[in-house]
């Protein structure tokens, strides 16, 4: 890069500082005109907490006094919570000012305030000032323990721009500690988190940081490419701190460049940058900026040569280093002067300075610097002819590097170790947790095999008493099935046995009845022709066509019986009476008298061939009374002598007969045989005058 | 607890689905029997119906047989609606 070029970028970042300050300007007018039209004190906290934000990247002891403002609210609405903020605005204050024992008291004031399982803001912003405060005082391992906390506790919560907060810190920490690599990661992932939420202000830091680590590195083009990059973007978001910061890496990396090359160009233009961040501190009152600024601008006199200006800006950067109790700045200020003092031979100043500036790198632990001041003594005492002393300090910072040394390798050991120990205890989890899953597979092949039994089980009972359900239902309906079978091939039967008996009856009755009639009316032709014959023929076709005719009518009961299964007791009743009647209407001098006895139910069931013999036998009877007896009264009745044993009593006054001397007729044979067709007997007395007496008696029912 | 998360749900789900499907069969096939045996009782009851009438209708017929008039011919009534 040319001078010009070098001119015309200053005047351009010049410019661009002159542009910022009047928009952050603006920005602050515009909140203390909502600070004035604010209508509750909440809205006026707000504001107050914002403008004091804004101060704090052009004016520091401006956003002090807004947040005692903001104090005096929170103690008047007795607000803790805004309380604890304004304490963290004063720590984030005194941080910028690189007063850490101020930071301390106002962490302490706050640290009561904050419940960290509540109040995840506020105990963030607290972690994340302790860890600064620590870094502030070079406690880099306190500082690194706080941060890597800090981490932890905000992954739990997820707050990204925290998180890159602290990437940020913690790779400064590391860059301090010479471990580049862990710096580097820091930063990746830092600028990551920035990018993702389009944080200009963290990607600008990130570039900061990686410049950085490029100048370790000593790749002095590219940490020159990313200062400038992020000085261009601290710039842009008008963060004053991070400008100087930036303008003082820009102004190391073009001192060490010179110096390697050799070259008085870059040589001032380092100068130029350490006079740009002095001016943007003290302009705005970043008392650190100015420190470093001094320190910085001593050290570049001395390397140019200009030894009274070196010291003059050692003197004032270790006043207010001293000032500000800032550790760090007190022990390079007085090195750097001890440095310029040997350069310019005035030997016993420098020892001075640099045994006070290896009394505070001892103080802080800081192993780099002791060794390098040790150097700077013996090399002093050296130039002095104190070989003693020389050899001395010689003595010491050998024995410091083989300590560094032994602690280093001691360490690599430790950390071989552990990395070891580690490894042997990832490779024993994962045998166990490939023994655990082994066990849990077999576990679950085992319950696969047991549930998968009991499924079948299951399935196969459910089946079981499916199909048992289906079977008892078809066994049921076969039953019912069977029965209402078994009943219609009983009916049918039935009817088909009517059926036949009655196309056997209709066959009787047209075929042999007509016969039988055929003969009758034939007889009674011939019996009508040989009237006034022989009178023993004529009585004898007589006899032929009444047996004939009584044959029919036998003939026309049997066909009705054979079709009648039963009859009822009533049924015969009232054909007898029925009977009575008409043969009291054909002969009017003959009384009949009918009765039946009250033991005998009407529902009494006879079968249709003993209905016929009683109701033939009681018409045999009843015909021969009134044919052959001449009687005026005529009785038949009805009794019962038990429950099976029926009695029909048919008794006329008539003129009787002498049974031993009168000649039986067919009408007597036939009752006897109608008597003998009901299992019962018929028994006839008569005397002469006495009239005749037909006594039947049967047991009746199926 | 663990045992119960340990039965596969594919097991489960394939046990319910089977014993739901028989479940479902045997009362389609259930039902189908039952109708068949609906169907052919009916038919049955409807043929001891129909003897029944018949025998009905004969015995009235033969009640009605006089034994003094003697139309036997009448009340020999013959089947109708079987043919035997």
């Amino acid at each position: 890069m040319t001078p010009r070029v070098i001119r015309i970028c200053c005047v351009l970042l010049l410019s661009c500082h002159f542009i910022w300050a009047q928009e952050k300007a603006a920005q602050i007018d515009s909140l203390h005109l909502a600070l004035q039209a604010a209508k509750n004190p909440t809205d006026e906290a707000t504001i107050i907490r914002d403008l004091a934000k804004s101060y704090m990247e052009v004016n520091l002891d401006s956003s002090i006094v807004l947040y005692k403002r903001l104090e005096d609210i929170a103690d008047a609405l007795k607000d803790e919570e805004m309380k604890a903020r304004a304490h963290f605005g004063y720590a984030w204050v005194y941080d910028h000012k690189t007063r850490f024992d101020s930071v301390q008291h106002y962490l302490k004031l706050a640290e009561p305030m904050i419940d960290p399982k509540e109040d995840y803001d506020l105990h963030s912003t607290y972690l994340i000032l302790e860890g600064r405060r620590a870094l502030g005082l070079a406690e880099y391992e306190a500082s690194e323990e706080i941060f890597l906390g800090a981490i932890n506790y905000i992954e739990s919560e997820g707050n990204k721009p925290d998180l890159a907060i602290c990437y940020n810190n913690l790779a400064v920490i590391y860059d301090y500690l010479g471990q580049f690599e862990k710096a580097i990661n820091m930063h990746i992932l830092s600028a990551n988190i920035a990018e993702e939420f389009g944080d200009v202000n963290g990607v600008a830091k990130s570039y900061n940081n990686i410049g950085l680590v490029h100048h370790s590195l000593k790749e002095y083009d590219k940490a020159k490419e990313y200062f400038l990059k992020s000085i261009a973007l601290k710039k842009e978001v008008g963060n004053i701190v991070g400008t100087v910061s930036s303008y003082h890496n820009l102004g190391n990396v073009y001192r060490r460049h010179g110096i390697k090359l050799l070259s008085m160009e870059k040589l001032d233009t380092a100068k130029m940058y350490y006079q740009n961040a002095l001016r943007l501190s003290e302009e705005s009152n970043y008392d650190r900026g100015v420190t470093i600024s001094y320190i910085n601008l001593a050290l570049i006199n001395t390397t140019v040569e200009e030894f009274d200006e070196g010291i003059r800006y050692g003197k004032l950067a270790l006043k207010r280093a001293e000032e500000l109790n800032d550790m760090n700045s007190m022990m390079t200020a007085s090195i750097n002067l001890g440095d310029t003092y040997q350069f310019k031979k005035e030997y016993e100043e420098a020892e001075k300075y640099l045994v006070q500036g290896l009394d505070i790198a001892t103080r802080i632990k800081d192993v780099n610097i002791r060794r390098r001041t040790m150097y700077l003594l013996s090399r002093l005492h050296q130039r002095q002819g104190n070989y003693k002393e020389a050899l001395s300090y010689y003595k010491a910072r050998v024995a410091l590097s083989d300590s560094v040394a032994s602690v280093d390798v001691k360490n690599k050991v430790n950390e071989l170790e552990t990395k070891y120990q580690t490894e042997k205890k990832e490779k024993e989890i994962l045998t166990q947790r490939a023994e655990l899953a082994e066990k849990d597979l077999q576990v679950r092949r085992k319950n696969t095999w047991i549930f998968g039994g009991f499924g079948l089980a299951l399935v196969l009972g459910l089946l079981g008493y499916l199909l048992f359900n289906q079977q008892k239902l078809k066994n049921r309906q076969l039953k019912k099935e069977g029965e209402l079978k078994a009943a219609l091939a009983k009916i049918e039967t039935q009817n088909k046995l009517q059926e036949q008996r009655l196309r056997i009856s209709r066959d009787l009755h047209d075929n042999i009845g007509s016969q039988l009639t055929f003969v009758t009316s034939s007889v009674d032709n011939l019996k009508f022709k040989m009237k006034g014959g022989d009178e023993k023929v004529t009585e004898k076709l007589g006899a032929i066509s009444e047996f004939t005719t009584q044959t029919i009518y036998e003939l026309r009961d049997t066909i009705w019986a054979m079709n009648k299964t039963e009859i009822s007791f009533e049924d015969l009743q009232a054909r007898i009476a029925n009977f009575m009647d008409k043969a009291g209407g054909a002969s009017d001098r003959v009384v009949f008298n009918f009765n039946v006895a009250d033991g005998i139910s009407k529902e009494t069931e006879l079968t249709s061939i003993q209905g016929m013999n009683v109701y033939r036998i009681i018409q045999e009877a009843v015909n021969n009374a009134l044919k052959y007896a001449e009687a005026s009264e005529i009785d038949v009745a009805l009794s019962k002598t038990n429950d099976e044993e029926m009695v029909v009593r048919i008794t006329d006054n008539g003129k009787g007969f002498d049974m031993d001397t009168v000649e039986r007729g067919n009408g007597l044979a036939n009752m006897k045989k109608r008597a003998r067709d009901l299992n019962g007997g018929v028994e006839v007395t008569s005397e002469v005058g006495k009239g005749t007496k037909v006594n039947l008696q049967f047991k009746y029912g199926k | 607890m663990k045992v119960v998360t340990g039965i596969p749900i594919l097991l489960v789900v394939s046990v319910a689905s089977i014993c739901l499907f028989m479940i479902g069969l045997f009362r389609f096939q259930n039902h189908r029997l039952q109708q068949v045996f609906l169907n052919r009782t009916q038919r049955i009851n409807e043929m001891i119906t129909q003897h029944s009438h018949q025998i009905q209708y004969r015995e009235k017929g033969l009640n009605a047989y006089d034994f003094l008039l003697r139309n036997l011919k009448e009340a020999l009534r013959i089947q109708k609606d079987i043919e035997l």
